[in-house]
């Protein structure tokens, strides 16, 4: 089938983790492997579950169809399946597709002798998910505490699971996440707009050289963090964005760190208490800010 | 036997420092003159800081930067009488406002607002001059303006928050205070007060690119990683020539999902997921409360969301 | 606001337009990166029939600086190299199968691209890749310097040692160390393949017997970028044929 121009020479045998060769080959443009067929079994399952949850909920509007986890009453049992159960298996189906297409990425970095950052990477992600269905869940000791599958019904829970904080903006992790979430934004603009401003110059003009770019950076704002740095620094922002995030909504829920009804609001009162040495000074202090504008 | 890497530098060379590419031999004398040996930063990326360029538009952006830095901090000061005891304590619940709704769109007394409004006239000029900057740099450089043409995407989004949404709406009283939790709070009060900004179609595209550019530049930084030991990190060179780094990481892809970006064009989709942050967030800032008083009815109205409250096990739920 | 008719209104005109907006976009970006690779071709090295949905976009020309003349892309010059692969299964998407090691005839993981056999030059036209020793000005500023270290193999060999490191001048970045084998000659090792230990440099990509058939370089001094290409898939084929445990899954 369809290959590019260049692609004939890397099309060989080799580097699968299970099943030899019995297993490796493509369809079209897809690498198949092993975990391949694992990927396509769980996310077929899954998505099936997933209308036939649609089906008992009587909607087939991609916006409103929400497979709900148990009520929290179920704690972390098995749910009947028309009560949070098919959420259950649905989730199991996910973690399979998921970790199989990471292990489908290592056969493909096998195959063609690249390194591992790829699939490292997507575990990464994998972890934030299972941090916000499973660790949390269990952490709190119920099912329900994890979000439902549906479009804007997941948006739903992350409103109310920040409400219950009172305001989940106050959250220091959240602030760290949402700092490398715009910085990794910020860099990959300007990433992109380097490589495309010396490739593509001036009209009439030659492409230009590392060299370039080097003394655009170094003239724009006095550093440069070179053609290798850049990637580093890209793939270290973005996993923090995503590391931050599992543990800003780690820390908020667990009855031993911060039950939910604790607010992230005066979690920040340790700050004044710290700084005012009576308790007289301290809620004349809390009475002062309470006092202000834009503290409500 | 472990394998290297390749996340920090394992040995770091250092020679006669690079002064920057000046073909036409006048750029040289708008630049510092010295540069320094960072060993921390060159385990990660180049150890040179420096030299940078001075000129007109930084200098003036610099300054302006710095007015309303201090106007900021002088407006907090005033906020707690001068008391630096007092300003160390609250630090953070401190703010330089906006003003009072009462006075619209007039420039309003200087104690209510007006010092607001000049500081935030410095930190617009401030901007403008630094994007003006990275436009001269690239056309000095003789390079195409995209990284310029990024910066005005962002900016888009600073003037839709704060200039173009408040005339529209017809109130000053819009604007964002300066000040760490009250600039929080202005956020979660925008939603509040407009039918819960997750029902805004472009705040949830915002999402999605914001997202998506995380995503992206993992994909794409662990892919020039993995490809380094074949010089995938030589980007330019190997669009303009082939190499089997960029071979092999367009077939990574190609197997793994089925399509693939070449070495020149993973860069357009990284920059236009980048940029289409602020592009969608401000338009999405630009219709609420002007277009769209309630977005969550929007959403019921157009039938994306159902007037059944969702059903959230009863102890999530605070105070209802 | 009032809608234009029944419930449409700006906000929602402005949500088609964006839509609008960004399928033309997408359309634009899938084009863009078919630059590379187009158009395809299949198992038999023929043109594929089916090209996909998309149409090529019209060259663009790059002007390269130093006198390198200029690249269009897209292009049809197509792979040259007579590979040496033959087709077990005709099957569409069977793996085709080298016919000797795919390691010295620059297969799979060990395949390299026709470059263009030149150095890779520098913002002043000068060879960017130099040995530091033929540099002036130049030290160690940080971490372990590997010269003089034993190189040592993933069996376990010392195969030789470590002369030089070759530097890429103007990012002053180490790309390659250069070390000499028990016979006297030199091979060049890209630098994120070497782990550099506190006495040795350890090389998991290749074990003892593969470093005699590294790929060498016709000058002394100097690599051009089709020797970078071969030395560089040399070794990272390694990480797929050096043995047989590598290739092979063991279930």
């Amino acid at each position: 089938m369809a290959l590019l121009s260049f692609e004939r020479k890397y099309r060989v045998p080799g580097g699968t983790l299970i099943g030899r060769d019995l297993f490796d080959f493509w369809v079209g443009p897809f690498y198949i492997g092993f975990f391949g067929l694992m990927t396509i079994f769980f996310a077929s399952l899954g998505t099936l579950l997933i209308l036939w949850g649609a089906a008992l909920q009587g909607t087939w509007n991609p916006f409103l169809i929400s497979i709900n986890p148990p009520a929290l009453e179920y704690g972390l049992q098995f749910a009947p399946l028309r009560d949070g159960g098919l959420w259950q298996i649905i989730t199991i189906c996910a973690h399979g597709a998921f970790i199989a297409w990471l292990l489908r990425e290592v056969e493909i970095c096998r195959k063609l002798g690249i390194g591992y950052h790829i699939p490292i990477a997507f575990g990464v992600a994998i972890f934030a998910y299972t941090s916000l269905v499973v660790i949390r869940p269990v952490l709190m000791g119920a099912w329900g505490h994890a979000f439902p599958y549906g479009i804007f019904s997941h948006l739903d829970w992350v409103s109310y699971t920040g409400y219950a904080y009172i305001n989940f903006h106050f959250n220091p992790a959240h602030w760290v996440a949402i700092t490398f979430f715009f910085t990794t934004t910020l860099a990959l603009s300007l990433h992109g707009g380097l490589i495309l401003s010396a490739a593509n110059p001036e009209s009439g003009k030659e492409s230009k050289t590392p060299d370039h770019e080097d003394t655009y950076f170094r003239d724009f704002i006095g550093y440069s963090i070179g053609t290798l740095g850049i990637h580093r620094i890209g793939l270290l922002l973005a996993l923090n964005a995503g590391f931050w995030s599992a543990v800003c909504i780690l820390i908020s829920g667990p009855a031993w760190i911060f039950p939910e009804g604790s607010s992230w609001v005066e979690w920040w009162n340790w700050w004044p208490r710290l700084t005012t040495f009576s308790d007289a000074q301290y809620q004349e202090t809390m009475t002062f800010i309470n006092s202000l504008e834009w503290t409500q | 036997m472990a394998e290297y890497q390749n996340i920090f530098t394992q040995v770091q060379v250092k020679g006669p420092p690079e002064m920057g590419m000046d073909e036409d031999g006048n750029l040289s004398s708008e630049r510092t003159k010295s540069t320094r040996n960072n060993t921390w930063l060159g385990y990660i990326g180049n150890a040179q800081l420096g030299p940078i360029h001075l000129g007109m538009f930084g200098v003036v952006s610099i300054y302006l930067f710095f007015v309303w830095f201090f106007l900021v901090g002088f407006g907090m000061l005033q906020q707690v009488n001068f008391d630096f005891a007092l300003f160390i304590r609250t630090l953070f619940w401190l703010s330089l406002n906006p003003p009072p709704e009462e006075y619209g769109l007039s420039f309003p007394p200087i104690n209510d607002g007006g010092l607001y409004m000049i500081a935030s006239f410095c930190l617009l000029l401030s901007v403008l001059s630094w994007w003006i900057r990275s436009y001269l740099r690239a056309q000095e450089l003789g390079m195409g303006k995209h990284i310029c043409w990024a910066f005005a995407a962002a900016i888009w989004l600073f003037l839709v928050i704060g200039l173009f949404r408040p005339i529209a709406m017809g109130s000053w009283s819009e604007m964002v205070p300066y000040g760490i939790f009250p600039h929080l709070i202005w956020t979660n009060n925008l939603s509040i007060a407009w039918g819960n900004l997750f029902y805004n179609p472009f705040h949830a595209l915002c999402i999605v690119f914001l997202y998506g550019s995380a995503l992206l530049f993992a994909m794409h930084g662990a892919t020039i990683l993995a490809t380094s030991r074949l010089g995938g990190d030589r980007e330019l060179e190997q669009i303009y020539d082939r190499g089997t780094a960029s071979e092999r990481a367009a077939l990574f892809w190609r197997w793994t999902m089925g399509f693939n970006a070449s070495m020149e064009g993973i860069h357009r989709w990284a920059w236009w997921f980048a940029v289409l942050v602020p592009i969608t967030g401000g338009i999405g800032i630009l219709l609420t409360g002007t277009v769209v008083d309630d977005w969550r009815y929007w959403a019921i109205e157009r039938g994306f969301a159902t007037e059944i409250e969702y059903s959230v096990p009863e102890s999530t739920l605070l105070g209802e | 606001m009032e809608p234009f008719f029944s419930n449409f209104d700006i906000a929602q005109l402005s949500l088609y337009l964006f839509w609008a907006f960004f399928i033309g976009l997408v359309i634009y970006l899938q084009k863009e990166n078919m630059r590379e690779g187009y158009p395809l071709e299949n198992e038999q090295s023929n043109t594929a029939h089916n090209q996909g949905m998309y149409p090529l976009p019209s060259p663009k020309t790059f002007k390269l600086m130093h006198g390198r003349g200029e690249v269009s892309v897209p292009n049809d010059k197509g792979e040259t190299r007579k590979l040496k692969l033959e087709i077990k299964n005709v099957a569409n998407g069977s793996p085709l199968y080298p016919t000797g090691d795919p390691m010295d005839d620059g297969l799979g993981a060990a395949a390299w691209a026709e470059r263009r056999d030149v150095p890779e030059l520098d913002g002043h036209g000068n060879p960017k890749i130099r040995p530091m020793s033929s540099l002036k000005g130049y030290e160690v500023s940080a971490g372990k310097d590997p010269r003089g270290m034993d190189v040592v193999s993933a069996d376990k060999v010392t195969v030789g040692k470590v002369t030089d490191m070759w530097i890429d001048v103007p990012e002053q970045l180490v790309r390659y160390l250069e070390l000499e084998l028990k016979d006297g000659t030199k091979r060049l090792l890209p630098m994120p393949l070497s782990k550099i230990n506190s006495k040795s440099v350890d090389v998991h990509s290749l074990y003892g017997k593969h470093f005699k058939k590294v790929p060498t370089t016709k000058k002394s001094k100097e690599v051009t970028m089709l020797e970078e290409e071969k030395v560089s898939a040399y070794y990272t084929g390694g990480k797929l044929y050096a043995s047989y445990d590598r290739l092979v899954s063991p279930v």
